[in-house]
């Protein structure tokens, strides 16, 4: 077991009793995903995903799909906000996943040089669906 | 004692939440009635129609994760003015402000649970007729998932029943009584 996940699991998160069936196929999609390790491939997915929900199965706290995804996106996103030209440009694409990173890295303690400093003061344009 | 006038044109859903909030940490805390009539105040807590969520969160500063500051404060006065208004034009701006207020934050003021500044703006749109459709059609991509998903919360999602049944029972209860007095008679 991860690091991480024992830190989650030493919170005593309230976890949803059942899923529903839309929420057992999405945890099953990401857990298939971390598997394969097409992770990158996905992250305009998870952008989205977490645009219309807080966490990834659309529960009221987070859950430990969230955890197993989070581990992944930190160093991944944290790169592409590091390596970045356009760092506004990086944060309108993302930023779904750098409010949801920045809940759980505070949830769940990571250090200060693990963390990926957010810049809330960066000014978003307002989104707009099609 | 909360009295929450269930005919108000504002109904205080911010205040029922926050009582509801306070009765689930500590059971029975802030005892809650309801009147049924439109010139009646929309919330008075122990007799005192003014700044009632004010008071209920000083009140009970251990049941809500941030206590009142001036943040609070100043989200408290935006939700009172700004969000219950039903000019579209008007309350579109102030929408606007609060998805702004929402970039990269998963609550009002950030941190990882809601404070009363969510509750005070949560109520508000909750009781602004105009709103639900706006939340439904992602008008506001922010304000509609931090909406949502404090719905999913039981205090604020199961606020709107709590009031229609405590409503009906009220109903009920005046019925029985007229009955009672016309058998008398």
């Amino acid at each position: 077991m991860s690091e991480l996940v024992e830190k989650f699991q030493s919170l005593s998160i309230q976890q949803p009793d059942t899923l529903s069936r839309e929420q057992q196929a999405q945890a099953a999609q990401w857990d298939s995903v971390l598997k394969t390790g097409q992770f990158q491939e996905r992250l305009d997915d998870l952008n989205v995903l977490l645009r219309d929900n807080s966490f990834i199965l659309s529960t009221l706290k987070p859950t430990i799909t969230d955890v197993n995804v989070f581990e992944v996106s930190l160093p991944l996103v944290k790169e592409q906000v590091f390596s970045s030209k356009d760092v506004k440009g990086t944060y309108t694409k993302y930023r779904h996943i750098l409010r949801w990173i920045d809940y759980l890295q505070k949830l769940l303690k990571v250090s200060e040089e693990g963390q990926l400093k957010i810049s809330y003061d960066i000014d978003l344009p307002r989104e707009v669906i099609e | 004692m909360l009295v929450i006038n269930g005919k108000a044109p504002v109904v205080a859903y911010s205040e029922i939440i926050a009582a509801r909030i306070v009765n689930g940490v500590n059971a029975g805390a802030i005892k809650i009635e309801f009147v049924d009539d439109k010139k009646a105040s929309p919330a008075v807590f122990n007799d005192d129609s003014s700044e009632v969520f004010n008071k209920i969160i000083k009140d009970f500063p251990d049941a809500f994760s941030q206590g009142f500051n001036e943040e609070v404060s100043n989200w408290i006065k935006i939700s009172r003015e700004d969000l219950v208004i039903k000019n579209f034009q008007k309350l579109a701006q102030s929408l606007e402000k609060l998805d702004t207020a929402l970039n990269l934050k998963t609550f009002v003021l950030g941190g990882l649970d809601y404070s009363p500044a969510d509750i005070a703006c949560w109520g508000a749109l909750r009781s602004n007729g105009m709103v639900g459709s706006i939340i439904k059609n992602k008008v506001y991509v922010n304000v509609s998932r931090w909406y949502t998903l404090l719905e999913l919360d039981p205090a604020f999602g199961g606020a709107h029943e709590f009031l229609s049944k405590s409503l009906q029972d009220l109903k009920k209860a005046s019925n029985v009584g007229k009955k009672k007095e016309g058998h008398k008679a």
